[in-house]
């Protein structure tokens, strides 16, 4: 196994010194991966190396290529060019039974749960296990210990179809550990369940990931999985990774596309009301900021103080924070009340101080 | 209707029902395999070249009209049996009519169900073989009844045109009576038994599919 020990021991010059001693495992890693359908390029040149135990969100709309790429890695697709490593052992070319060798150390879960209408919960969580022939006693043992972790204990006689989208894919999950692999590969999993119920599925895949020590690889369209999740991302964009990052590094980063794709899911709506009066033009209107603050930027003493020193009133509308790994961060929309030399030095004020500021418009004071 | 008439109604019902039943298993027998690899030569183990054969073997076997079929398998039909009419000798071309067309049905089933489900599999590490046994074959039953069904039903009209060939059986007695020497009765009583047969045969297989479901 290669163990960037060395460096994590050694930091060269240049880098700061890591706080604690970590050990960095590939536990996946794809070099050089390209794949065509026809004329239509579904990856370019994909470099990725997922480490043992992570966490690894990849991120992009529909048709970015993150399906394709996700099945590279157990081989559900086949790569043009490029190489498949999976536990530093080259799999690319692997056929046969080597193939279904490998794939028996990885998982997969569905965003439509792929589960077998035919067959109970119990079946359904046994099958990978059969495929492996392992006896039907072991099986039973497994489910035993499986059913606990998934919540499932009443509906082991159950049929999917008497189950809620929450519970088949707690099915699936249930299904996809039986066989101990190393790798949970995920494919929008929670696209297809409600809020609450993706909730609780995304808190059981952390609880899997910190219990089992397993890697888990999910896609999705969706920012607030990842940051909910995700200890890293990679952000992909017409069959290419434009962004790989860690979660906790999004924000000290102002040119990265996954920092203001979280802004711009942590920002609120605004009223119908204020949008439908809202105006590009100055006039006698009063502007509408929207501010980005992070960390250690706290605005509450910002917004006073600022109040104070251009005597100006800012009047809060709407406000939004979320925490991201250990940072806070939020986004605030306000009304100030007065408009062009003091906008200007309030929105230099925001520099200093290292916020985001957008004008996002002029209202008239009656609307707020 | 006469008392040997009736005789010979009942005689005849039976020989309908044991060729339809003992053609539909050997159909089975044929199409069940040849539909399966049909799907898992093109899905699950892609080998383009015997797809290509077993697809071909399928439609020219499709497009022979069943009663030409029936003619020109006489010299097979005498190799197998030892004789080219009589209720054994029909069940020859029956078989070999219905086969091909039940394994269509079979491949039209798996075709119809979630491509996912064979991809689910395929992460598991299923060989081909266990594809069969463990997903393909258990989640298609219900629709396997259905096909079935169609299969027996199909069998019923083909076994009719076998009674004109010295087959036997409720077709051939429509034809010698009722068509030839114009027995309005017994024409109307074979009629009435054949509606008899497929309303039941529907009605089984459609209860089996429901009670196997479970969506």
């Amino acid at each position: 196994m290669k163990i960037r020990l060395k460096r994590a021991l050694f930091p060269p010059k240049g880098l700061p010194p890591r706080s604690c001693i970590q050990l960095v495992i590939s536990m996946i890693k794809l070099t050089g991966l390209n794949k065509s359908f026809g004329k239509h390029i579904a990856l370019q040149d994909i470099n990725l190396s997922i480490h043992s135990g992570e966490i690894f969100g990849i991120i992009g709309r529909s048709g970015a290529g993150k399906s394709t790429l996700l099945r590279c890695i157990n081989r559900l697709e086949e790569p043009d060019t490029g190489h498949v490593y999976v536990d530093n052992e080259e799999i690319t070319h692997l056929k046969g039974l080597q193939l279904r060798k490998t794939r028996h150390k990885m998982a997969m879960i569905f965003q439509h749960f792929n589960l077998l209408h035919s067959k109970t919960v119990y079946d359904n969580i046994a099958l990978p296990m059969r495929i492996q022939g392992l006896s039907e006693a072991t099986i039973k043992q497994k489910i035993m210990e499986l059913l606990p972790l998934v919540e499932l204990s009443e509906k082991l006689d159950a049929y999917p179809s008497e189950l809620s989208g929450g519970q088949k894919q707690r099915v699936a999950i249930a299904r996809a550990l039986s066989t101990s692999p190393s790798i949970l590969l995920c494919d929008e999993a929670t696209s297809a369940l409600d809020p609450e119920t993706t909730d609780a599925i995304l808190e059981l895949l952390k609880k899997i990931n910190q219990t089992l020590n397993l890697t888990i690889v999910l896609i999705t369209h969706e920012m607030d999985v990842v940051k909910r999740i995700c200890n890293r991302l990679a952000l992909m964009e017409h069959g290419k990774i434009v962004e790989e990052t860690p979660i906790s590094d999004v924000f000290n980063n102002k040119d990265s596309i996954a920092r203001s794709m979280l802004y711009a899911q942590l920002s609120p709506e605004l009223p119908q009301c204020i949008q439908r009066n809202l105006s590009q033009e100055p006039d006698d209107r009063l502007p509408l900021v929207r501010i980005f603050f992070e960390g250690h930027g706290a605005t509450v003493p910002f917004i006073s103080k600022t109040s104070r020193d251009l005597n100006m009133d800012i009047n809060i509308l709407l406000a939004n924070v979320d925490r991201f790994e250990n940072l806070t961060c939020g986004v605030l929309i306000a009304a100030l009340s007065t408009n062009g030399e003091h906008l200007q030095r309030f929105i230099q004020q925001c520099e200093q101080h290292n916020l985001t500021v957008e004008v996002l418009g002029y209202v008239t004071s009656d609307v707020i | 209707m006469s008392p040997v008439m009736l005789y010979d109604v009942l005689i005849a019902t039976a020989a309908t029902l044991y060729m339809v039943i003992a053609s539909t298993v050997f159909a089975i027998a044929i199409g069940l395999p040849l539909g399966t690899l049909l799907f898992s030569s093109d899905k699950i183990k892609p080998n383009p070249i015997l797809n290509k054969i077993i697809a071909a073997i399928i439609n020219i076997s499709r497009s022979i009209p069943f009663i030409i079929l029936l003619v020109a398998l006489i010299p097979f039909t005498r190799l197998v049996v030892g004789s080219s009419i009589g209720i054994h000798a029909a069940m020859v071309p029956l078989t070999l009519g219905a086969a091909p067309f039940f394994a269509r049905l079979v491949d039209n089933v798996y075709r119809s169900m979630s491509e996912g489900l064979v991809e689910a599999g395929f992460s598991m590490g299923a060989s081909s073989w266990q594809m069969i046994k463990h997903i393909l074959l258990p989640e298609a039953t219900p629709q396997l009844i259905h096909a079935v069904t169609v299969t027996a039903i199909t069998l019923v009209n083909y076994s009719a045109m076998a009674g004109t060939v010295g087959g036997g059986g409720l077709g051939d007695l429509a034809i010698r009576y009722g068509y030839q020497r114009f027995n309005l009765p017994v024409m109307l009583t074979t009629v009435a038994i054949l509606v008899i047969i497929v309303q039941a045969l529907q009605m089984i297989g459609d209860r089996l599919a429901k009670r196997l479901s479970h969506t």
